[in-house]
Order: structure tokens, then C-alpha cells, then sequence
């Protein structure tokens, strides 16, 4: 009895070999553009539940204060675990490159470069006068190059930092290169209450580029 | 803003198109088409297959000369909000995404057309999203998560599982049903009979 095989054309062969090449680079191209995005969307949203909480936690603690109880400590109610993956304290915005990223304790497990914007162990919190707050993170193309665009900053742009309900405005005053040897010498007024911004230089592997920002205004957030 | 009839709303956009000549130029040129696509879309000619064909590339090497900034942040923006919904869904979304699975569901069964590898995919991820569907309302229920707002959903950790696990089976869903038509096509039009 004859058989009766189907056998694939050439034409069609040569489609679905084309067809899987197309897809892998497809997927190999978009891979790490995609990557960027959920961290982005995971990043908007780790803001906005921090946000929350920290409104939840403010409201308990008016309550607990209008009760005025002194015989005996308020127990405020207990905050069910949020599914916030990366706690933050604050955030990081720079309009004119659209950046807007969080920051955590320095003590956080979270405060590492593959996480977040990391604060240096050195670094002061804006709300210290005369102080320096000093955040790093890299750049590059990586999914976790947050400071991916920071060279295209100048002298007189402008950034904002939200810390503990105060929005801090802070003006670029000079941005310099330093050789990268696991040191940076940090060249700034003293007698100011600045933000230093450390990143790899771009295109550039062995230099790193420090921004010095001033604080020029603070308001309270509402 | 004040809303307006659909008939203001027509009236508004006609004041617009004769406020400025690109508006006007633009409109014409949408009627020439429409008119020119009215008239010819019956006739199977080669001639009207190329007109439109490079009509449409010029329309879009225009747009793409003129605004590819615009169109690339739009695209871009675009991506971003189809990650943020692929990963945190609002309620929305996530009822589209549970009538797809029905309307698919139904058809799978009623329909003769589909292979039986495609009806047996299409009911094992119907029947994996709509037991997802019953924890999220056991969810829901017990730990009175307010759905209304997506912030608010996500404050569980229990219910972003599900949501996650659900649009990620959603998607490759999708995927698996496109490789199984993809292949159908192939075995349709390019195996021959030896």
C-alpha cells in the first residue's frame, strides 16, 4: 500500500526557518528594553505603595496623639505587611531626564547599586543642614543603570528630593570627572546643604562623573 | 470641561478643520482617498493594490520624517503602560482578560473548526485562569481588598501573585494559540502529499 506522507516544501522549510530567526531576534532585541520597563512599572509602583503607607502610618500617628491617653501607651493598630518589594524613604526626581526613583535606608539591605539608587554609608539625609547627601547608581545600558541619563545633565539643572514629607529643590553647581579608583574626592561648599550624584562617565570606563548640587528650597509635601 | 452633544463635539471638530489649512489639507486628502478606496475596493486590480500600498508608505515615511520624536516617546509610553498592565493590571483589565478567556472557551467548544491540540490548550488555561479568578475573589473576600483602586489591590502580596500569575498565563496563552495557528498554516499550505 502506498503511503501517504506529507512532506514540508522547501518554500516552507525555508519560511519557518526564517520564521524563527525573526522571532529570536526579535526577542533577543527587545529583551533587555522590556526588562527596563517592568522595572520601571515595578519601580512606579513600589513609589506609590510607599506613599501610602507612609500616609497610613502618618494618620495612625495623628489619631493616636488626638486620643491623648496618658495613663497607658496607644497601641496603634498594626499595618498589614505591604507587598512592597523595595522599602523606600524617599524618592529621587530629575525632570529633564525623566527620572524618578527611589531611595532606602542606608542600612537596608535594599541599598545596593543592583537595587536601587544607593546611598553612600557617608552620606547624610537632606534634612541635615550643611550636610551631604550622596547618591550613586550606575549608568550604562544595563536594566539597573538608573543613572543611565544623568550626562545629559548640566550646570543649573534641577532635581528634587522628597524625604520624610519635605520636597527638597536642589540646583546643579558643578559637575566634574574623576578617575575611577574606588575613591572620589567630593569638591564642595561646605557651608552649604548639598546632593552629590556619583556615575560612571559615559562612554567612558574609567572615569566617573560627580554632580555637586546645592539645596536651593524646601516645602513641606501635602 | 463642559460635555458636549456628539453633534457640538462634530461641529467643534469642523470649526477646527477650517481653522488652519494643514487641518483642511489633511481633510481633503482624506476625502480624495475615501473616495478613491469607495470606488475601487470591489475591483480586484493590480493598479488600486500599488495606489494604496504606496499611499500608506508615504503616509507613514511622512509621519515618521516629520514627528519620529513624537511617535517614538508615544511608543515608548505606550510600552511602558503595556508593562505596567502585564505585571499590575487594573480590575478593568483584568475582566477583559477573563471574557476573552470565556468568549474563547465557548467557542472552543461550540466551534468544529479549531484541531483538537487547540481546544485541549484553550480549555487547560481556561480552566488555570478561572481557578486564579476564585482565589482572587476568596481574596478579596476574606481580606477585603478594595479592588476599585489598583494601588490598593496591590498592598497584598497574595492577590499580586495571582494577578501576575494570571496575566502571565494570559499572555502565554496568547502565545502558545499563535504557534499552533502559525503551524496549522504551515502544514495547510506548504506539506504536499510524497
Amino acid at each position: 500500500m502506498v503511503g501517504n506522507q506529507k512532506k514540508l516544501s522547501r518554500k516552507g522549510l525555508w519560511i519557518i526557518i526564517g520564521s524563527v530567526f525573526m522571532i529570536a531576534g526579535i526577542v533577543l532585541l527587545s529583551f533587555s528594553y522590556v526588562r527596563e520597563k517592568k522595572i520601571d512599572a515595578f519601580e512606579l509602583m513600589n513609589l506609590q505603595l510607599a506613599q501610602i503607607n507612609k500616609k497610613e502610618e502618618t494618620e495612625i500617628q495623628t489619631s493616636t496623639e488626638a486620643e491623648n491617653l496618658p495613663e497607658e501607651e496607644a497601641t496603634p493598630e498594626p499595618i498589614e505587611e505591604p507587598s512592597v518589594s523595595i522599602p523606600y524613604i524617599g524618592t529621587l526626581e530629575i525632570p529633564q531626564i525623566n527620572l524618578r526613583r527611589g531611595f532606602v535606608q542606608k542600612d537596608s539591605p535594599y541599598n545596593n547599586i543592583n537595587y536601587a539608587i544607593t546611598t553612600l554609608p557617608s552620606s547624610t539625609y537632606p534634612d541635615v543642614e550643611k550636610g551631604n547627601f550622596i547618591l550613586v547608581a550606575h549608568s550604562g545600558t544595563a536594566a539597573i543603570s538608573f543613572f543611565r541619563n544623568l550626562y545629559k545633565l548640566s550646570v543649573g539643572d534641577v532635581a528634587y528630593v522628597e524625604y520624610n514629607g519635605v520636597r527638597y529643590q536642589y540646583r546643579i553647581v558643578n559637575i566634574y570627572y574623576e578617575p575611577k579608583t574606588g575613591t572620589v574626592a567630593l569638591r564642595r561648599n561646605g557651608e552649604k546643604t548639598t546632593m552629590t550624584l556619583i556615575t560612571c562617565t559615559y562612554q567612558d570606563d574609567t572615569k566617573q562623573t560627580v554632580y555637586i548640587l546645592e539645596l536651593e528650597s524646601q516645602m513641606p509635601m501635602q | 470641561m463642559i460635555p458636549t452633544s456628539f453633534f457640538g463635539q462634530l461641529i467643534k471638530l469642523g470649526q477646527l478643520l477650517i481653522s488652519s489649512p494643514i487641518y483642511f489639507g489633511l481633510f481633503v486628502i482624506f476625502v480624495l482617498l475615501f473616495c478613491f478606496l469607495f470606488l475601487n475596493v470591489k475591483r480586484d486590480n493590480v493598479v488600486v493594490k500599488i495606489c494604496i500600498s504606496v499611499l500608506f508608505l508615504t503616509l507613514m515615511i511622512f509621519a515618521i520624517l516629520g514627528y519620529h520624536k513624537s511617535i517614538f516617546l508615544g511608543i515608548d509610553y505606550l510600552m511602558g503602560q503595556l508593562v505596567l498592565n502585564l505585571y499590575f493590571p487594573s480590575l478593568a483589565i483584568y475582566v477583559i482578560v477573563l471574557g476573552f478567556s470565556y468568549l474563547v472557551f465557548v467557542y472552543t467548544i461550540f466551534s468544529k473548526r479549531f484541531s483538537l491540540v487547540i481546544k485541549r490548550i484553550n480549555v487547560a488555561f481556561f480552566t488555570i485562569i478561572q481557578f486564579l479568578f476564585s482565589v482572587f475573589l476568596l481574596l478579596v473576600i476574606t481580606k477585603k481588598i478594595d479592588v476599585s483602586s489598583r494601588i490598593m489591590m496591590y498592598q497584598s502580596t497574595d492577590m499580586t501573585i495571582v494577578l501576575q500569575i494570571s496575566m502571565i498565563l494570559f499572555i502565554f496563552w496568547l502565545l502558545t494559540l499563535l504557534i499552533a495557528h502559525y503551524v496549522q498554516l504551515i502544514r495547510k499550505h506548504f506539506f504536499h502529499h510524497s
